[in-house]
């Protein structure tokens, strides 16, 4: 580019360098903290987690709660037909219902739910995870709206955090998305971890609650009855709501103070002291053992469950690291050492596959070792490696020094590997094990023929 | 960035389409239920018919049918919004239009006039005033009825209910026992001329007896109710009627 000289400012116009006066330190740093607390790149992990058990919450929600009252809340001739819906509970406000604009007939309205269901699973195993995790939430707000009398505070949670998913990039990690986009990829030059991404949908779930609860703390210091130390001991009698009774030997004026008071403490912690990184997982501990002591008491579906699993979102990624790190470190102290598995570092689809394998390892059971790296020859070769079996097949290297080949390597993996634990019985079925050895050599024969090799793909 | 504003539009245009095509639903749904709405229905039923219960009243050249006509549909609208005062009251006019139609013979109209009143009176858990009416009613069918004649069934089944219901109301288990012997008097004694009257497996006979049932039940007569009770079920599954016990 070339340089141009900088025109001279005009007459009587200040230079628009003096123009410009510096921002106050403390608003930079402001604006700053804004940029990195809503933007800055961070890992997509947490909300991936999120997305899982959430999709579990949501399904569990459908099939088991509203699906076997369907036909009341959302058929034809449910207690609220959709026409006096709209007349009595609507009025003239606008009501995103997908249902209300197709033919009133039960089969769509069925339809809707089964292609909701649907896209809840896709959402949940992060397959499309975009387009299902829309679908998902434009067809909870219409089911939403469809019937209102079944709503409580809890589905207007799953339907915001759904929202909120919907806008993240939780499919970037633990999901069938990330793993086919992982197929196209050289995992050596673009490693294992996920891609990074603004943060801020997970930032309005985070805010999302802390809202939740300050709302919930402002109500109860109004009520006459938190103040006064007896609303739990009412609570738990909540006939309608009732699980499980207070133990006797707990069911005490003096203990409902304290669980009274204690909840509205931590309750206005979990909106403030949340935030600051010292208190945070204290805070949570408690948030934890407050919601799971409603749960034993109050019979309040999946509502408990949806709060608890948002406390995910506030663990620090470099903590998730460090805990999924732990729990590797214990598996391979109570298993052993992990597999080696010798690989052809110079055949592209081999490099994928095991890429793809790396991937589904969660626990770290397997070592993949590239035996055209250079790198690896000391090891390889302390371990025995046949070099000319390992040019025709992948070789797993088992507990006895013995090495497994191909399809038996895929299947000895299969064992080892959990996310790959359903596909296993079939891997033992005698025609399926011959026919896949048969397509394994056939694939393994022509490797280099399918995909070529690192050089000649374009990455 | 044309990826990102593509998938927006996109979002904006299914919002769009889908409540533009639910719009015009809703607006039909609530301008329906504007028209339909019980409620609302009642109250121009209610308009209507005030207006021309006030026009036949008004109205010198007005018959007396058409007096009681506009009336008794004024008053069963008012008793639809539960305003049971209002209409006892419209009755209780009725009352003073038809007593002298007819001397010295069955007055049918002021029977009927006071039948209505005292359902007035019912409504408004007034038992000891609904009592009054139906007595009246009973004496006045007695004089001018043949002995026989089932309208005087009716009446005693009316009585005798009364007294129930009012000793279900008395605090004193003596005096509650007095009323329920009185109610199961009337009661028997309508039984029995529905029996005379070969009506004793009607719909009729089946409520005089469910009535039985409940004053001997509350006599603790347990026999005879249980008795009451048996034939009260078969003239229902005779008339393949599904009844609630009481």
């Amino acid at each position: 580019m070339t340089n141009l000289p900088k025109a001279a400012p005009a007459e009587g116009l200040p230079h628009t360098a003096q123009a410009t006066e510096a921002k106050p330190q403390w608003i930079e740093n402001l604006l700053k903290s804004w940029n990195s607390f809503w933007f800055e790149p961070t890992t997509p992990v947490a909300m991936a987690i999120f997305r899982i058990f959430f999709g579990i919450i949501l399904l569990e929600n459908m099939l088991v709660h509203l699906l076997p009252d369907f036909d009341l809340y959302y058929g034809k001739n449910s207690l609220v037909p959709i026409n006096d819906m709209m007349s009595l509970y609507w009025h003239s406000s606008y009501y995103f219902d997908l249902m209300a604009a197709l033919p009133a007939d039960d089969k769509y309205i069925y339809g809707a739910f089964w292609v909701m269901v649907a896209a809840t699973v896709m959402m949940t195993l992060g397959l499309c995870t975009r387009v299902s995790s829309w679908v998902t939430f434009l067809l909870l707000m219409s089911f939403g709206a469809h019937f209102q009398l079944n709503q409580n505070a809890g589905d207007n949670y799953l339907r915001l955090a759904t929202m909120c998913l919907a806008l993240s990039n939780a499919g970037d990690a633990f999901s069938l998305d990330n793993l086919i986009r992982a197929t196209r990829q050289d995992w050596r030059k673009t490693g294992f971890g996920a891609r990074l991404s603004a943060p801020w949908a997970q930032r309005l779930l985070q805010i999302q609650i802390c809202i939740a609860y300050g709302h919930t703390w402002y109500s109860k210091m109004e009520g006459k009855m938190w103040n006064d130390g007896t609303a739990v001991y009412y609570a738990v009698r909540y006939d309608d709501l009732m699980r499980f009774p207070i133990p006797h030997i707990f069911d005490q004026l003096p203990i409902y103070m304290i669980l009274t008071w204690g909840t509205l403490a931590i309750e206005f912690a979990l909106f403030t002291f949340i935030w600051w990184r010292p208190t945070r997982y204290w805070v949570m501990a408690a948030g934890l053992s407050l919601h799971l002591g409603i749960e034993y008491c109050m019979n309040l579906p999946m509502f408990e469950w949806s709060f608890m699993l948002t406390y995910l979102l506030f663990i620090y990624p470099e903590d998730l690291t460090k805990s999924w790190n732990w729990l590797k470190a214990k598996i391979k102290d109570r298993f052993g050492e992990p597999y080696r598995l010798a690989f052809d570092g110079s055949c592209i689809l081999c490099v994928r596959t095991i890429g793809l394998i790396h991937r589904l390892d969660i626990f770290g059971r397997i070592k993949p070792l590239d035996f055209t790296d250079k790198d690896n020859d000391a090891e390889l070769d302390e371990v025995k490696l046949d070099r000319a079996r390992a040019q025709s097949e992948i070789l797993l290297q088992k507990r006895d020094g013995n090495w497994l080949g191909g399809f038996k390597a895929f299947r000895f993996i299969s064992l080892r590997t959990p996310l790959l634990w359903p596909l296993t019985p079939v891997l033992f079925v005698p025609i399926v094990s011959f026919f896949a050895e048969l397509m394994y050599k056939a694939i393994a024969a022509n490797r280099k023929l399918i995909l070529g090799s690192p050089s000649e793909v374009r990455q | 960035m044309t990826a990102t504003v593509f998938k927006i539009l996109l979002l904006v245009a299914v919002f769009v389409a889908v409540l533009s095509a639910t719009y015009p639903k809703q607006h039909a749904a609530i301008e329906e239920e504007k028209a339909n709405n019980y409620d609302n229905t009642l109250m121009r039923e209610v308009l209507r018919t005030q207006k021309n219960y006030q026009d036949a009243t008004n109205n010198p050249a007005s018959s007396t049918d058409q007096r009681l006509a506009a009336g008794n549909a004024y008053a069963a609208t008012l008793s639809s919004q539960q305003r049971f005062e209002e209409a006892a009251k419209i009755y209780q006019d009725q009352l003073a239009l038809t007593w002298g139609l007819v001397n010295n013979a069955y007055n049918q109209k002021w029977a009927d006039a006071n039948m209505h009143l005292a359902g007035a009176h019912r409504n408004l858990d007034n038992q000891p005033a609904a009592l009054v009416c139906y007595d009246s009613v009973l004496k006045h069918d007695q004089e001018f009825l043949p002995a026989n004649d089932p309208r005087i069934a009716r009446d005693l089944n009316n009585v005798g209910l009364m007294h129930y219901l009012i000793a279900t109301g008395k605090a004193e288990p003596a005096d509650r026992k007095n009323e329920f012997k009185t109610s199961r008097d009337y009661l028997e004694q309508a039984l029995a001329l529905l029996e005379k009257n070969n009506q004793g497996s009607s719909a009729k006979a089946a409520a005089t007896l469910w009535n039985l049932v409940l004053t001997c039940r509350d006599l603790d007569d347990k026999n005879a109710s249980q008795n009451y009770k048996l034939r009260a079920q078969a003239i229902d599954k005779s008339l393949n009627r599904v009844c609630r016990e009481p």
